[in-house]
């Protein structure tokens, strides 16, 4: 420890007459304007056309046609292969299926994609506190609406 | 003694008579029985084929419809295509299915009505409005904005069983007056009113053929030729006429006119495309003419009935003018029987035989992704279902990146082979396209000609993966402690294999680069810090790691496995790519959505089927990692090295197998280049797969991966793993983990990360 508090002193003495300037992680995201000479690169405008399958199988689903709403979730998908809330609600149709294997993983690439978000974090979690109740792992299903109940977000 | 001889002679005769009566008579028995059983045998062998056929319907296949929407990224010219790829014409106005209109930046499309896996969608009028390359509006007939819309798919194969015929069978709803009449007029005039054979009609083709010199009319009833058509023979013996006739005159007496006709117009040949016979007029007029049967044009149906007579004589791909000629004859009958009027007649003789070209042909047609449909329903449909059932397959293909596949291959392969002096047309290549997030298969070559139904290198070409297993070497190092900028030597190695055998690997620029960052030792492809990293791991841990991504149970269990001397398809180097790509997913490669009956009831759906097994940080690193080696490493000469891809160049001994794997936001792509014979084509994977990525990419729009945010990216310097920054040293970026102690570059002013790091070390004592 001593050597050590040697080393340091001795670190800072011979580095004080460097300039300091503060270091921080990156936050760099090259966006699309900064990128050089970037060809044939588009953003897509996805919502309306998502938003409206969204829609479709909503209303499917409370219908009770559960695989309408899978297939008209799934289209979404295709346009919008990234959306969470998308595989959120394609793994709650899976539950109401009884396709449970299915509707934890679907839940799991949700979560994947919720980067920091924890509300798509949460809802895709309850999913799979649904789907591990369905099979009958009650424990589990009750650690995870414990757990969520507690965090913010 | 005069008398008795008188008597005896009288009843000689007699006797005589009654013997051959009798003979007579037995004989008549006998024949009639054997006539009696041979046409019950008749009756019973074409009533089966009969039924048989009425109900044997090859499963159809169709591509993904394609979604559109306002924003959707298609410029009006490449809607044009896609409309013509489904054989919609253009018109001077819009008004019936099928057709579409040209107006300034927009297009005014009647589509046709089509039954989707889960609703049937009526015919409709629509508005596309195009700008800057996209689609800015759509709007109904009613003139309201509507969010999304799809077009109706291009089949792109059917099950046709072995013997193979292909057909499409028509409901009587479905097949217009105009053919049924035409059919009667130009073949069988008396069709609605003879017993299965015309003798009137026998008589009329004679008196014809005599008079004009030429075969101008058979003298076949059309359940005459429906008979023949069932047993395909060549042999004109009056033995096989009889048979037909027999059989014409039961099923004439068996079934009604009207299942009869039908019947006919479902069966009857009307070409050969390859191994697949075309039979019965839906099929017809699909592959002559790229349209639904109801959207003929009276030529198109004359067209078509011209051909009848002959299918190879009268081949309007080879032998147009004939085809022409006779065409404009039927026309001529069909006026004069008044099928068609006058007006009709003149338009119709004077159009072109508009028969469709190239790709557009036979309603387009891809064996190799084929394959991968079949394979995918092996497990839950056999072949005879398959070709008999009449079910609806909905596939996975994006067709638009299909073409984009073949004339990128075709593009690159022709370059390479001239820059470089190869002879000419000798490089093979194998690509596999899928979505990134849901690992559905969009497109898939089995080699360089398209369309060729022949080696599906896709799904069959085990080839040596070379370089591109090297990520599943650094993704254990990841998991087991490593970082990216964590240092190793690349220093020279050499491992005993056994007594006489010594293993020394050499990096490709032959070069040794000493301490080196993971990152550019993936970056950088080099195979010493890769042998080095993978002992130290263990080879037995990598090579696990690589089962439990994708199942695949690599052969090679020595060092040799690190430099990836282990053969994979390149479908299953999809599924290992897919992996990385989806952030952590294992998903099987996937080309059937979902399977309908004839009657439109869902027989099997197959949703996304995902397995996770990275850890999502990880995944996001090991990403980062092929971002670089595209930026700054081995990818680098690609044209979108910049453009926020990810990939790996692959590259097996001695040059022989040319990979590349990489994937921008929404597709990835495999691609394999080299030689049936396994001779060195002599090409990196840079060289060879990466060209050809380029050149398909080139024609589709590549979509910078989306990040997501994440606290503790870094910028390294390349060359040593030192922290660093942009302006003062050649820097990528990569994630590092907070309990990691780094040290930074001098020179380039960094120090409080350095005071943390120290407190770090302090804290750890």
């Amino acid at each position: 420890m001593a050597s050590k508090r040697l080393t340091l002193t001795l670190l800072v003495l011979s580095l004080s007459a460097c300039a300091t300037t503060s270091y921080e992680p990156v936050v760099h995201e090259p966006g699309p304007s900064e990128s050089e000479s970037v060809p044939d690169v588009v953003i897509s405008d996805t919502s309306s056309a998502t938003l409206a399958l969204l829609e479709d199988s909503r209303t499917a689903g409370a219908l009770g046609d559960h695989q309408a709403a899978i297939n008209y979730l799934e289209r979404a998908i295709r346009i919008k292969p990234r959306d969470p809330e998308l595989w959120i609600r394609l793994a709650e149709q899976q539950v109401h299926s009884g396709n449970l294997e299915v509707a934890i993983q679907q839940a799991r690439k949700a979560i994947a994609l919720s980067g920091k978000r924890v509300d798509w974090q949460r809802a895709a979690w309850l999913v799979i506190a649904d789907a591990e109740e369905a099979r009958g792992r009650l424990e589990a299903a009750d650690a995870i609406r414990r757990k969520w109940r507690t965090i913010k977000g | 003694m005069a008398k008795s001889q008188a008597v005896r002679s009288r009843k000689r005769p007699r006797r005589w008579l009654r013997a051959t009566l009798a003979v007579g008579l037995w004989t008549s028995l006998l024949g009639a029985l054997f006539v009696t059983g041979y046409l019950m045998y008749l009756d019973r062998t074409i009533i089966e084929t009969f039924e048989g056929r009425r109900w044997s319907v090859p499963a159809v296949v169709y591509a993904q419809p394609l979604e559109l929407f306002p924003g959707a990224a298609i410029s009006l010219d490449d809607m044009v295509q896609e409309l013509e790829r489904v054989g919609y014409r253009q018109t001077a106005d819009a008004r019936t299915p099928g057709t579409f209109k040209r107006r300034g930046n927009s297009l005014a499309i009647y589509a046709r009505a089509f039954r989707f896996m889960e609703r049937n969608r009526s015919s409709q009028l629509l508005e596309l409005r195009f700008a800057d390359n996209r689609i800015s509006k759509i709007v109904n007939h009613a003139g309201q904005p509507i969010p999304l819309v799809r077009l109706d798919p291009p089949t792109i194969g059917s099950f046709f069983p072995s013997h193979g015929e292909d057909r499409i069978v028509l409901t009587p709803e479905q097949v217009p007056t105009l053919l049924t009449d035409s059919l009667k007029a130009v073949e069988d005039k008396n069709f609605d009113h003879h017993a299965g054979f015309d003798v009137a009609g026998i008589l009329r083709a004679v008196w014809v053929n005599l008079t004009s010199g030429e075969l101008r009319q058979g003298g076949s009833t059309l359940t005459q030729q429906l008979v023949k058509s069932y047993y395909l023979d060549n042999r004109r013996t009056f033995e096989r006429k009889l048979r037909e006739l027999a059989m014409s005159v039961i099923l004439d007496a068996r079934f009604d006119k009207q299942d009869l006709l039908n019947a006919y117009v479902n069966e009857i040949f009307l070409g050969q495309d390859g191994g697949r016979a075309i039979h019965g007029f839906g099929l017809g007029a699909q592959f002559y003419f790229n349209k639904p049967l109801g959207e003929l044009a009276a030529h198109e149906i004359a067209t078509l009935l011209a051909v009848i007579r002959g299918p190879s004589y009268y081949n309007p791909y080879r032998h147009p003018e004939r085809v022409l000629q006779r065409r404009d004859r039927v026309l001529g009958i069909l006026l004069q029987d008044g099928i068609i009027d006058a007006t009709t007649f003149t338009i119709s003789t004077t159009a072109p035989l508009g028969i469709v070209e190239g790709d557009r042909r036979g309603g387009a047609y891809y064996p190799a992704y084929m394959d991968l449909v079949r394979s995918n329903l092996a497990e839950q449909y056999d072949d005879a279902m398959l070709a008999s059932q009449g079910l609806r397959v909905f596939a996975t293909l994006v067709p638009r990146t299909q073409e984009a596949v073949a004339v990128g291959i075709q593009d690159a392969l022709g370059r390479i082979e001239k820059s470089r002096q190869l002879e000419p047309n000798t490089l093979q290549a194998a690509v596999v396209v899928t979505n990134t997030q849901t690992g559905e298969v969009l497109a898939l070559a089995g080699g360089r000609h398209s369309g060729v139904d022949g080696y599906n290198r896709a799904l069959n070409a085990n080839r040596p993966t070379g370089s591109l297993l090297k990520p599943v070497v650094y993704l254990t190092a990841i998991e087991s402690g490593y970082h990216l900028a964590s240092v190793i030597d690349d220093a020279p190695i050499s491992l005993r294999m056994s007594d006489t055998d010594t293993w020394s690997p050499q990096n490709f620029d032959l070069e040794v680069h000493g301490p080196v960052p993971l990152v550019r030792a993936l970056g950088d492809s080099l195979n010493l810090a890769t042998v080095r990293l993978g002992l130290q791991l263990g080879v037995d841990n990598v090579a696990s790691r690589l089962q439990s991504l994708t199942g695949h149970a690599p052969a090679n269990q020595y060092p040799s496995l690190l430099l990836g001397a282990e053969s994979m398809t390149p479908l299953e180097v999809s599924a290992l790519y897919g992996t990385f790509a989806s952030g952590g997913f294992y998903m099987p490669p996937k080309a059937v959505i979902a399977v309908l009956n004839e009657a439109g009831v869902p027989v099997t759906h197959h949703t996304f089927t995902l397995s996770q097994r990275i850890e999502p940080a990880t995944a996001a690193a090991l990403n980062r990692a092929l971002e670089v080696v595209m930026r700054t490493g081995t990818g680098r000469t690609s044209r979108f090295s910049k453009s926020g891809v990810a990939g790996k160049t692959g590259t097996s001994d001695d040059y022989r197998d040319s990979w590349y794997a990489g994937f921008d936001d929404t597709r990835l792509s495999v691609i394999w280049v080299g030689r049936d014979n396994n001779e060195p084509a002599g090409l990196t994977g840079a060289a060879g797969a990466l060209q050809v990525w380029d050149s398909i990419m080139a024609q589709l729009q590549v979509v910078p991966l989306t990040h997501l945010p994440v606290d503790n990216l870094y910028e390294v310097e390349y060359q040593t793993g030192l922290l660093a920054r942009a302006g003062c040293a050649d820097v990528v970026i990569v994630p590092i983990p907070d309990d990691a102690v780094l040290q930074a570059k001098t020179g380039c002013g960094i120090t409080t990360q350095l005071s943390r790091r120290i407190r770090a070390w302090l804290r750890n004592d």
